[in-house]
């Protein structure tokens, strides 16, 4: 009798056990998991959780038709802008959450500790962001890495062809005086010299300056076509509200910090600046209206930066590839993502081509826009400009 | 270039007189006095985006809630350190200097915020010049504040316990002066006049949790150039200040970069030539 029981307590020991390993076959197949690095929390924490509401966006279509047939799950980790914490953020989603792919990314410094990790344990990254060109070098090797940003000579480029565009012929800098601007008064020179364009006068300032009027006196005796401000958020509405007061009114005011204040469209002084950028909500792509409608409806607000649709695209294409791919192996995704060809909410083609040093470059060009009556109006290149450059613009 | 530096030193000697109240009468150094600036600012900003009161018009409010929030600081934290040595003083304040800015990016999100006066770039003739209209008012209302200050501290009775606490806290006690509630009374005071400077700068800049910083050493070379602890010459070391950077930016070649380390060199030459301040 006692055998009996041992033996039954055994035989369902077994059944359990059976019952567990065959449990992926019984029921619903394995998620397909992305790990996302991006700064939910910090100074930059703004532009992370735009970015997580892109992917939500993009989650909620992928999984209406799942890629093989299995739902993608996000694990999602703040970096909080923090190298160390960042790489640390990629060593638990490897080895705990065992990702299948990695996505997201913002900063340069994060993103180069992510990638120091990254080389030791090859995955496929998907990588948002990071423009400094130390980052593409780093990586100039690894075919499964996929940079959607552009690099900053990219943004460099785009800058001075704009400014080629409106017919100016001569430039007045005034450059922040950390690492941002100092690798802009190098590209600058290059930049506008092989644009035509002759930099007339170089200012430097420190981010946050209350009182930029000596700046702009001076900026006024150079007497230059255009004024580039190479700044942050906190300069523009010096530059925009100061010019007036010492009556600095060159053709243009261009800017192109990493994002604009809140509220900036609502200030006078600031009718007529341009500025730079991947994307505007104003962009008049379809594709691009579609998405700022579904992101209105899905979290009741207005996207504006354009880390939102960056994100979107980055999850949709990397689904796509897996489709394409038919499976998760790196090799066969790896050449999946290389031929991708998508037209989505940036409003660009975006294809993987060489760039100066990495395997696969994606967005190369900048969009110009200028503030017009509160709203960001894209004025170049032609094919997506939903209006015309005031030009030469008044700031009187 | 002397208007430019005689109107961005109002604003300089307004960021600063609470921070050499704190300093002169408690013997404190606040490193989150920058801090408050920043909370005031945001004040000013939400008022104004909420309710559309302008920032000038939002000074007794502003300046009375952040004399609250400095006074409730002090209860909680900083009275338990009077006693403690330095370090842990500035530790302490440094701590809450952290504290209130990754509030701020909790609370508001890092971004910068503007609030959009109709005559934020407004710009008035005076005789040939021409200069902004928000850094004049920013001008005369810094004034107005900080010569009040010095006629409260010189004319009242309040003022003349503050001073006498300043001078030697037992002999107050002794003289009856209850030098708790004078201590509460100048924190409170100091951080209200650094929230009134935030409100100030509503008027010109954007509103960020980061603002404070810049402000907070400013006013420690300001408060060095005065000397440690004279109020009174904090008008004059700010002119000092504001004249320096404004010469350096316009006349110096690549000078916006320079002028910033001005307070520096500023701070390190009275340090070492004349250490009791250039007013005292």
């Amino acid at each position: 009798m006692k055998l009996l029981r041992a033996i039954t307590v055994l035989l369902a020991l077994v059944a359990l056990v059976m019952a567990a390993g065959y449990q992926p076959v019984l029921g619903q197949a394995a998620t397909i998991k992305v790990g996302v690095i991006i700064p939910l929390t910090g100074p930059v924490g703004v532009s992370g959780q735009a970015m997580q509401k892109g992917y939500t966006l993009a989650l909620d279509e992928i999984n209406q038709n799942p890629p093989l047939g299995r739902k993608v799950e996000l694990v999602i980790e703040d970096d909080r802008g923090d190298p160390p914490t960042a790489a640390a953020a990629f060593l638990k989603l490897v080895n705990r959450d065992r990702i299948d792919i990695l996505v997201g990314g913002l900063q340069s410094a994060t993103s180069i500790a992510v990638g120091a990790q990254v080389l030791q344990r090859p995955i496929l990254m998907a990588w948002t962001g990071a423009a400094f060109p130390g980052f593409e070098t780093m990586l100039k090797d690894a075919d499964w890495f996929f940079h959607y940003h552009p690099w900053q000579y990219n943004n460099a480029d785009s800058t001075w062809r704009f400014i080629r565009s409106t017919g100016a012929k001569t430039a007045t800098l005034a450059v922040e005086d950390g690492p941002f601007g100092s690798s802009a008064i190098v590209e600058s020179g290059a930049f506008a010299r092989n644009h035509g364009i002759t930099i007339t006068s170089t200012e430097t300032f420190k981010t946050g300056s209350p009182d930029l009027t000596p700046l702009l006196t001076k900026a006024k005796g150079a007497n230059a076509d255009v004024f580039v401000l190479v700044g942050f958020d906190q300069d523009v509405v010096p530059v925009a509200t100061q010019a007036r007061q010492v009556g600095f009114s060159p053709k243009l005011i261009l800017a192109a910090p990493p994002s604009w204040p809140v509220g900036f469209e609502k200030l006078a002084a600031g009718n007529n600046m341009a500025g730079m950028a991947l994307w505007t909500a104003e962009n008049g792509h379809p594709a691009s209206r579609t998405f700022v409608r579904r992101y209105r409806e899905r979290f009741n607000e207005e996207p504006t930066s354009y880390w939102a649709p960056l994100a979107y695209t980055n999850l949709i294409t990397v689904a796509d590839a897996i489709r394409r791919a038919g499976s998760l192996d790196l090799a066969a995704l790896t050449r999946a993502m290389k031929a991708t060809d998508y037209e989505g909410p940036i409003g660009m083609r975006l294809t993987f081509k060489r760039s100066i040093q990495g395997q696969n470059q994606g967005f190369t060009r900048l969009i110009a826009f200028q503030w017009q009556n509160g709203k960001q109006v894209v004025v170049w290149p032609q094919e997506v400009a939903g209006g015309r450059l005031v030009y030469p613009a008044l700031y009187r | 270039m002397l208007i430019f530096g005689v109107l961005r030193s109002g604003l300089y000697s307004l960021a600063s007189v609470g921070l050499a109240l704190s300093v002169g009468v408690i013997g404190i150094v606040n490193f989150a006095h920058g801090e408050f600036l920043m909370l005031g600012a945001y004040m000013g900003y939400w008022l104004f985006a909420s309710y559309g009161v302008d920032p000038l018009a939002a000074i007794p409010l502003g300046a009375a809630g952040i004399f609250l929030i400095g006074s409730l600081t002090y209860r909680s934290a900083i009275q338990r350190v009077l006693r403690a040595p330095e370090l842990n003083q500035m530790l302490l304040t440094f701590g809450i200097s952290i504290f209130l800015q990754n509030l701020a990016i909790i609370l508001w999100t890092g971004d910068p915020r503007v609030a959009t006066v109709s005559y934020k770039a407004t710009a008035v003739s005076l005789g040939p010049f021409t200069v902004g209209l928000p850094q004049l008012l920013v001008f005369a209302v810094a004034m107005t504040l900080t010569l009040s200050l010095y006629a409260v501290l010189g004319r009242t009775r309040i003022g003349k316990a503050m001073r006498a606490v300043a001078q030697n806290r037992l002999g107050a006690s002794l003289l009856g002066i209850e030098v708790d509630r004078v201590y509460l009374l100048a924190f409170g005071l100091s951080t209200a006049l650094a929230g009134t400077a935030g409100l100030m700068i509503t008027l010109q800049l954007s509103v960020s949790p980061f603002i404070g910083l810049l402000y907070t050493l400013k006013a420690f070379a300001i408060i060095v150039i005065a000397g440690l602890g004279n109020i009174n010459g904090v008008i004059y070391a700010s002119l000092v200040l504001g004249l320096s950077e404004a010469f350096v930016e316009f006349y110096v070649p690549q000078g916006g970069g320079w002028a910033e380390g001005v307070f520096f060199l500023l701070i390190l030459l009275v340090l070492l030539v004349r250490p009791q301040g250039l007013f005292k």
